[in-house]
């Protein structure tokens, strides 16, 4: 597929902050692309550099394989919804609509008509005279986005589309973008911190942090197989068990405290040097369940929370490191309980292992 | 004490003030109108007459007050003329410190009393004025320009810098209630400046035009120095007639000008607040 976006060592330093240090990726055209990080990771201020609405200290940003690095934001085929959604409080919902192809000069009927047509696939039919202040958050967030759709963009920005929305409207609209993008095929960049909302829309994600970015994957290669300890642990709940790797009977192992857990082979990191490994909750066994794992280990049970569908468990391994485990309903059995010990255990297919370097921290 | 009656009790200074300062004098005013001015006792009675009204529409007076309203009126929209694109500059283009500066500027001349500074326009606009002066030696005029002082274009000009300024401020608060998102959405939805500045900016800052223009048009309505100082020899206004009508100690007819003029002056904030918003501008004062 051909590169709808391309942003080329992008930085921006605003006084002493660098929002964004040097960024280059590719968005495909066609593609439900998000820039996902936490507040102060720069991918608001990388979606306002694509949108024109900031430029970059340094880098160039192509749009269709145009240099669109000096062109203002009227002169870009994007368009945006801010996070504020900024209808125009002195217009309704039509006016509102309408507003880019009034200043595109086109006729009043036909801007009507299209403004109507657009009304209708975001699901606000008969909201043409209504005066936006008067609408709910999930029906001002659909006329914004009626009001940038219409003027067919090639490139469809979204500043923080779930923000502000309850739980429920939130996945709403997480549906709701991913059946309109599929729909118009229109590229989506899209800007937010939900990871579950990142990976529920996505086709890829990029995942930013202090202006850097960390990687860039479809949702289950982040998941799956994060490359680094922050994106492990910022997209989706991971436990990280810190150790050195050590050579054992011609086996690496991670030594964790008094445990020695099994890597696989052949070992991603070199004997000696502090690695760490990372299994989600869900991956982590519990009692009978844990018995025939690649790796077993001794642990006591801190706490346990009830959350319908799952049990998540509070753990301690022998030397004091936190373990949380997520067992589907009654699967752990029923004599684990909090001040208990039993066993936790994990395959070697659940677990990924990085460099351990505490620099890189992340959660 | 039940809530109702102690807010009762917290709102009385506040309603004793209003009564006593802004209120009654008005009631005074429309009661005394009405009154019989007597020239034999050269002072008023106790009366219900409309004589002082009808003299007030008798036609010198009416002349006087029209040729004041349009004077108020040309001033009003003068300083529209040239304060937004000041406002607009200080909201949109001025960084903080270009903008408290310019501030500064507009309020400094008010530290000295509006007398000297109407006084001062003499100085500029006169025969051997500044201007005239600069003209004349630069070789661009044989003769100084006559219509500079004593009409009604140093009037304006007096008017104006007067002025001014309560036509910026309230402008610069109607600026700052637009949210930069919305100039950002309608230059990303593919506005030029014009345009943003005609579908977006303009129709958001009504309010404050409408509330600048009003306190500019009140202003120059009650004005007398200006036109004393810089107006023609005939050169009247209603502030000036009023002044002749008490010093032959005519009050009917003072209050019924006066009164008529607040009559004017509430219908326009009526249709103000009816059809710009105007609630809209002070609401963000309150807040």
């Amino acid at each position: 597929m051909p590169v709808e976006v391309r942003v080329e060592h992008v930085t921006k330093v605003f006084g002493a902050i660098t929002a964004v240090a040097g960024v280059t990726l590719e968005i495909q055209r066609g593609e439900f692309f998000t820039l996902l990080g936490p507040s102060g990771s720069g991918k608001t201020t990388l979606l306002r550099i694509i949108a024109g609405l900031e430029g970059p200290s340094s880098g160039r940003v192509f749009i269709g394989g145009i240099d669109a690095t000096d062109l203002p934001p009227n002169r870009r085929p994007t368009s945006t919804v801010f996070q504020d959604l900024a209808l125009f409080p002195h217009m309704s919902v039509g006016q509102n609509v309408e507003y880019g192809l009034r200043l595109r000069g086109v006729s009043p009927a036909a801007r009507q008509a299209r403004a109507q047509a657009m009304l209708r696939l975001t699901d606000l039919d008969g909201f043409y005279d209504r005066d936006p202040n008067t609408l709910s958050g999930g029906q001002r967030q659909r006329v914004a986005l009626a009001r940038a759709l219409v003027v067919e963009p090639t490139v469809l920005l979204l500043d923080e589309p779930l923000t502000g929305l309850d739980e429920k409207l939130r996945e709403q609209m997480q549906e709701e973008l991913r059946n309109l993008q599929h729909k118009l095929g229109t590229t989506f960049v899209a800007v937010t911190h939900h990871q579950d909302g990142a990976l529920s829309m996505s086709h890829r994600i990029a995942v930013l942090r202090d202006g850097h970015l960390e990687q860039v994957g479809g949702p289950v290669e982040l998941y799956e197989r994060p490359r680094t300890q922050f994106v492990a642990s910022f997209v989706g709940a991971a436990n990280l068990l810190r150790g050195t790797v050590e050579s054992r009977d011609g086996h690496a192992v991670l030594l964790l405290g008094g445990e020695a857990l099994r890597l696989p082979s052949p070992p991603p990191i070199a004997p000696g040097e502090p690695a760490v490994m990372v299994i989600r909750p869900e991956r982590v066994r519990l009692g009978a369940d844990s018995r025939a794992r690649d790796n077993r280990v001794p642990v006591e049970v801190v706490s346990l929370v009830y959350k319908g569908a799952v049990l998540e468990y509070g753990l301690r391994l022998s030397q004091g490191q936190p373990l949380r485990a997520q067992v589907m309903g009654q699967d752990a059995g029923r004599d684990v309980r909090v001040g208990t010990r039993t066993e936790a255990g994990w395959d070697l297919r659940d677990t990924i292992v990085l460099p351990g370097g505490r620099g890189d921290g992340g959660g | 004490m039940t809530g109702h009656r102690r807010s009762v009790l917290l709102a009385s200074p506040v309603v004793a003030v209003l009564l006593a300062l802004s209120v009654a004098p008005l009631a005074l005013v429309l009661l005394w109108s009405f009154w019989q001015w007597d020239p034999a006792i050269y002072w008023m009675r106790p009366a219900f007459v409309l004589d002082a009204y009808q003299s007030v529409v008798g036609t010198d007076r009416l002349i006087v007050i029209v040729r004041t309203a349009r004077i108020a009126l040309i001033t009003a929209a003068l300083a529209l003329l040239l304060g937004y694109p000041v406002a607009l500059f200080m909201d949109r283009f001025a960084t903080a410190r270009e903008r408290t500066i310019l501030m500064l500027l507009f309020l400094v001349p008010f530290f000295t009393s509006y007398i000297i500074r109407t006084f001062a326009w003499r100085l500029v606009l006169g025969r051997t004025g500044l201007i005239n002066s600069f003209l004349v030696r630069a070789g661009l005029r044989e003769e100084p320009l006559e219509w500079l002082l004593f009409s009604d274009f140093a009037v304006h000009v007096g008017l104006l810098a007067s002025y001014l300024p309560f036509m910026i401020f309230p402008l610069l608060l109607a600026f700052g209630r637009i949210d930069r998102s919305l100039i950002e959405a309608s230059e990303d939805l593919g506005g030029t400046f014009g345009q943003t500045l005609r579908h977006v900016i303009l129709p958001l800052t009504a309010p404050g035009m409408f509330a600048g223009s009003l306190f500019v048009f009140v202003m120059a309505l009650g004005s007398s120095v200006e036109v004393q100082f810089l107006g023609g020899a005939a050169a009247s206004m209603i502030a000036i007639m009023i002044q002749d009508v008490i010093r032959v100690l005519n009050f009917p007819l003072a209050f019924a000008i006066s009164t008529s003029v607040v009559l004017f002056l509430i219908l326009l904030l009526i249709v103000g607040s009816r059809f710009l918003g105007l609630a809209r501008l002070f609401a963000s004062v309150a807040r």
